[in-house]
């Protein structure tokens, strides 16, 4: 059976340090590229046995030699593996977060598909799919912005090292200490009894969430900038967010920029073209409506994370219908009065966590 | 001093956090 990326292992760690003695040292673009390569497929056999790390670096090989081409089976093969991992649960792919390498298959598919980058070799394969450190939780780098990290990063500092480590600490503290003391003292699984408990449950559940999920992307990011790798913010203190669109730009931004570039625009775009856009609320509505589900179905494959991106959706295009009708009325001077102001700021950013709170206690 | 404050709070959180993972604490988000 596959063990999980589980940091109380000494896979993850012993990654770490090789990553920090070989990778730090190495000038050479190509000889960079090679060791990064071999140090997640290196992960992936001790984390999984060596057989899975032979068939990635096959695929990886294959992916390379058909070019272009390649991108159309890198999809098909990518979403079969997904609809087994949604529908039959694998501990393999369980255990490499599938529906992370899902997200960025698509992703570098179809920036070869439209030409906007090279077709990836078998490094780039590699190192784009399953890098070590992205691989518990994300966070779901663009193939545009992987591309874009230079060959070789500059030396680092002593406070990038130093910011590295904080990070990683910060990481640990959040996972280790807060979001399990929270898991202990109050979390039941919902079924703690009254009304009154199950929406102070909600509450803690949110928070909970958010210290889990936000230091596994912090601990990615840490160990990111000490190996000089690029790796993306994941959140920026999405409790605070003062309603349902802010919200999406502070919580798992990686996902939301996937969704906006990938499902939103695209949708919004064809659908404006083919009614000459007539009516662009109702045009956002379903873009909306249609990313936010697809969203909702990528967490699972049930009608309870249907439920969940749609309630979303409806929440953004309401936010976004009150946005517009303040702008016409108010104009941009009055509405930047409107939201300026404190009362009202607390008011909303209340409201806002109260609907993410409920929302992820639904698919709890 | 900021430096050396800085330096203790990351070795009091890692210190903490790993004293916690060796006492069988879990590092696994059941996630995706």
């Amino acid at each position: 059976m596959p063990e999980p990326v589980d940091l109380a292992n000494y896979q993850f760690w012993s990654a770490l340090a090789v990553g920090l003695v070989v990778l730090t040292p190495l000038t050479h673009p190509t000889a960079r590229k090679v060791c990064w390569t071999a140090l997640n497929l290196m992960f992936l056999a001790m984390l999984l046995g060596p057989k899975v790390a032979v068939v990635m670096a096959g695929l990886a090989v294959v992916t390379a030699l058909t070019r272009g081409r390649g991108a159309f089976v890198v999809v098909a093969g990518s979403l079969a593996l997904f609809v087994v991992h949604k529908t039959t649960p694998n501990p393999l792919l369980t255990a490499i977060g599938f529906s992370y390498i899902f997200l960025r298959a698509l992703d570098m598919a179809r920036a070869v598909y439209e030409g906007r980058q090279k077709a990836p070799g078998v490094c780039e394969c590699v190192n784009y799919l399953v890098p070590f450190h992205m691989l518990a939780a994300g966070p779901i780098q663009s193939y545009d912005d992987f591309c874009r990290q230079p060959p070789v990063p500059a030396a680092p500092t002593s406070e990038d090292v130093l910011q590295g480590v904080e990070r990683i600490a910060h990481g640990l503290f959040k996972k280790v200490i807060l979001a399990q003391t929270l898991e202990k003292l109050f979390l039941t699984g919902f079924s703690g009894g009254d009304a009154g408990y199950w929406l102070f449950e909600a509450q803690i559940y949110y928070l909970w969430v958010y210290l889990d999920f936000s230091a596994y992307s912090d601990i990615a990011v840490g160990t990111g900038r000490l190996l000089g790798l690029h790796t993306p913010e994941n959140f920026r203190n999405p409790l605070l967010a003062r309603d349902i669109i802010d919200f999406w730009e502070r919580w798992h931004i990686s996902l939301s920029r996937f969704i906006r570039f990938n499902l939103f625009i695209p949708v919004q775009m064809t659908l404006a073209r083919r009614t000459r856009n007539r009516s662009p609320l109702v045009i956002g509505a379903v873009a909306y409506l249609v990313s936010f589900g697809l969203c909702g179905l990528w967490h699972g494959l049930d009608s309870k994370f249907l439920v969940w991106g749609l309630y979303h959706a409806l929440g953004l295009i309401v936010c976004k219908t009150y946005q517009d009708w303040m702008l016409q009325r108010y104009g941009r001077k009055g509405r930047k009065a409107y939201l300026a102001n404190f009362p009202i700021r607390v008011l909303m950013t209340a409201i806002t966590f109260e609907f993410v709170a409920i929302s992820l206690a639904i698919i709890a | 001093m900021k430096l050396f404050l800085r330096l203790l709070w990351i070795a009091v959180r890692l210190t903490l956090a790993f004293v916690l993972i060796g006492r069988g604490g879990t590092f696994f988000y059941q996630g995706f």
